[in-house]
């Protein structure tokens, strides 16, 4: 795996979706727009909304994600640059992590916007430290977009494979969703500090990192044709 | 070929003998057990059904996974077809195996659906390899469709244990659930049903994959 | 040595034989055609050959590196141009050519030399959406030569361009293999491969039928058009 190689993919992935910005602009949209709608519905049903925000939160951010995730492939194929990539010398693993790394820094940047509105339009009483939820996010996005990644070419073959990747990934990620709302809940609800939740970080860590292996290893096979 | 038919008619017959003893024993012989609810002193006749049913089930998914993995390596659509018809009786035990359950956790834990991480687990499973099929269903080249699903069969599989560790952690937060102990004569019942549900999957699963065959070669031949 | 051997190769999609045993060697600096008509199995062949594709069955050697085996070192001795110019429509000219000289490990300078030898330095600052067919596919050369391979593919390269382009990317490619480029082409064009090769091997349904020099090919026929119809038995 050579880095450089992994980053040059970055710096052009980078680079092309700053170009027209039409990627993020959409992720930031569709967030901002769910973050209304539930903030409405929550803000007139729900009695106890703390309880149920950190859950809103991440499913937002999850749900955000996917519109990354299914571009960042799907528009160097129907370009059909991928084909460009692929005789190019480097390796299957090298191009993954490229688009792993491209997808969290999208993912960053929609995190680090959504966070301070969700506070605001929920009206959230934040009860812990807003940079380590912050971190749980930034952690929590890490999980998402090494299986995202892998999965979204898996299913970029397929016929509606728009439908078809909240179906294959969500499964697979479960436990990260899991994880994510439960020490995201014990930060922004208990206030808790990073010694309670450092089992669910753990796990997390340990699920990012057993994900990105089994990512690289079948990541050739997922891009042959 | 006349050699695995009569392996054939063994495994089948020690099912039947097998699973006959198993239910007879746990239907009429075991009296009904100490309780404080009284569903459960003859509801726990269950378990006879729903532990073998949920081997299988798991048997079935690991049996997904090797042929998933040898697909890759090997690029034979032998391994494929093993795969695919291991993952379709596992959700077929799967979704007995839910069903079982809340037979069960509706009187021993008050509802049907509780979350516990085995049930959970189990689910996600289930959809997991649900996404599995949605997936095959979807691709059309024979072998674009065995290797893209053998890559989801790997991840699916992995994806399990991680479930189970991180429903456990979320579970730890609620009340400890009764269970019920075995009496010494009940062992080996259980593990009889166990042993013969098995014997029946592999069955099925012998069936299954000899049918495609055949259907695979009718094709190749141009026939109808 | 040849530098490109195919021997006994086959390639299946499911139960669909795309090639059928072929076997074909290149020498180094020939100029190559590969004829046959839609579905012969061209494209797999060159896709082949440009290690997208793995064989079936039988072996690919190219520039002495076995095609399953190390894929990673061929992709650095080929340089393929189709009709599809794996650019960037979001990138400007310069850009998309520093991001596969950074791919290919070669230095920026090679970037203007090569968007001066195709005519496109007074472009390189404009994005390559912007531009038309015909500056793509010179900047699809531009983008394949950047790390001067040793032998290159063109896969319909001709298809659709303008006769400058078209005039300009035939003398290019002369030049090169002047130079000592094996050159591979597939095209439907058969002034495209009078002009361009020496040698040219004819496919149909999947089979090598005709393999040597333009003159062994063209037989008694008086033309290739008339040798090449004959070979592919006519058919539409």
């Amino acid at each position: 795996m050579n880095l450089q190689k992994v980053m040059t993919i970055v710096k052009k992935d980078l680079r092309v979706e700053f170009r027209t910005k039409h990627t993020i602009n959409s992720m930031l949209l569709f967030a901002g727009i769910t973050l209304l709608v539930f903030s409405y519905v929550v803000g007139l049903y729900v009695k106890s909304v703390p309880d149920i925000g950190p859950a809103i939160l991440w499913l937002i951010l999850i749900f955000t994600g996917l519109i990354g995730l299914s571009r960042a492939f799907v528009r160097e194929k129907e370009l059909g640059t991928l084909e460009g990539l692929r005789l190019a010398p480097i390796s299957p693993e090298e191009i993954l992590g490229g688009k792993i790394i491209y997808n969290f820094v999208l993912m960053l940047i929609v995190t680090v916007i959504v966070f301070p509105l969700f506070i605001v339009f929920m009206n959230f009483p934040l009860a812990g430290s807003a940079l380590l939820a912050l971190l749980l996010l930034a952690l929590g996005d890490l999980g998402f977009v090494i299986v995202g990644s892998a999965i979204s070419v898996v299913v970029m073959n397929a016929k509606a494979r728009e439908l078809l990747l909240p179906v294959v990934l969500f499964p697979v990620l479960f436990p990260i969703i899991l994880l994510s709302v439960a020490a995201l809940n014990k930060v922004m609800v208990e206030g808790a500090g990073f010694i309670d939740i450092a089992g669910e970080v753990k796990i997390i860590t340990a699920y990012a990192g057993i994900m990105l292996v089994v990512s690289l290893l079948t990541f050739e096979y997922a891009l042959e044709e | 070929m006349e050699f695995k038919r009569i392996h054939a008619l063994v495994l089948l017959g020690t099912v039947y003998l097998m699973a006959l003893y198993g239910s007879y024993n746990a239907l009429m012989v075991f009296g009904p057990i100490e309780s404080p609810t009284q569903p459960m002193r003859e509801l726990y006749r269950n378990v006879f059904f729903h532990v073998p049913i949920n081997a299988v089930t798991y048997t079935a998914f690991t049996i997904t996974l090797i042929g998933s993995v040898m697909y890759l390596i090997k690029r034979d659509i032998k391994w494929d077809t093993l795969a695919s018809s291991s993952a379709k009786f596992g959700m077929i035990f799967g979704t007995l195996t839910l069903i079982t359950g809340m037979v069960w956790a509706q009187p021993a834990w008050g509802s049907y659906w509780n979350w516990d991480p085995r049930e959970t687990t189990t689910l996600i499973l289930w959809f997991m390899f649900a996404a599995y099929f949605a997936l095959r269903s979807s691709v059309e080249d024979d072998e674009a469709k065995a290797r893209l699903s053998s890559v989801i069969g790997i991840f699916a599989y992995v994806g399990i244990p991680l479930t189970y560790i991180s429903t456990t952690r979320w579970f730890s937060l609620h009340p400890k659930v009764s269970e019920f102990s075995m009496t010494p004569e009940m062992g080996p019942v259980l593990g009889m049903m166990i042993l013969g549900t098995l014997a029946l999957f592999f069955y099925l699963l012998w069936l299954d994959v000899k049918v495609k065959g055949l259907k695979e070669a009718k094709e190749s031949i141009g026939g109808k | 040595m040849p530098i490109i051997e195919i021997t006994d190769m086959t390639k299946k999609f499911g139960r669909h034989v795309a090639l059928d045993r072929v076997s074909l060697s290149i020498e180094e600096g020939e100029s190559f055609a590969i004829l046959g008509p839609n579905g012969a199995g061209k494209t797999t062949l060159v896709r082949t050959l440009s290690t997208l594709l793995k064989p079936s069955a039988g072996t690919v050697k190219i520039a002495g590196f076995d095609a399953f085996e190390e894929p990673e070192r061929i992709k650095k001795e080929i340089g393929v141009v189709s009709h599809n110019p794996f650019l960037y429509d979001d990138l400007k000219a310069r850009e998309n050519m520093a991001f596969y000289a950074d791919l290919y490990g070669v230095g920026h300078d090679r970037v203007d030399v090569l968007l001066k030898k195709v005519g496109l330095q007074e472009r390189a600052e404009s994005l390559v959406g912007e531009f038309s067919r015909g500056m793509k596919q010179r900047l699809s050369i531009a983008r394949a030569l950047l790390h001067e391979p040793k032998i290159l593919i063109l896969d319909e390269p001709g298809a659709g361009l303008d006769i400058q382009s078209k005039r300009m990317f035939y003398d290019t490619i002369k030049e090169l293999n002047r130079n000592g480029t094996t050159v591979v082409l597939t095209t439907h064009y058969l002034e495209e491969v009078e002009e361009l090769c020496q040698k040219a091997a004819v496919l149909d349904r999947g089979a090598l039928r005709a393999s040597g020099t333009l003159d062994e090919i063209k037989g008694s026929a008086t033309t290739l058009e008339d040798a090449y119809i004959k070979l592919t038995g006519g058919a539409i």
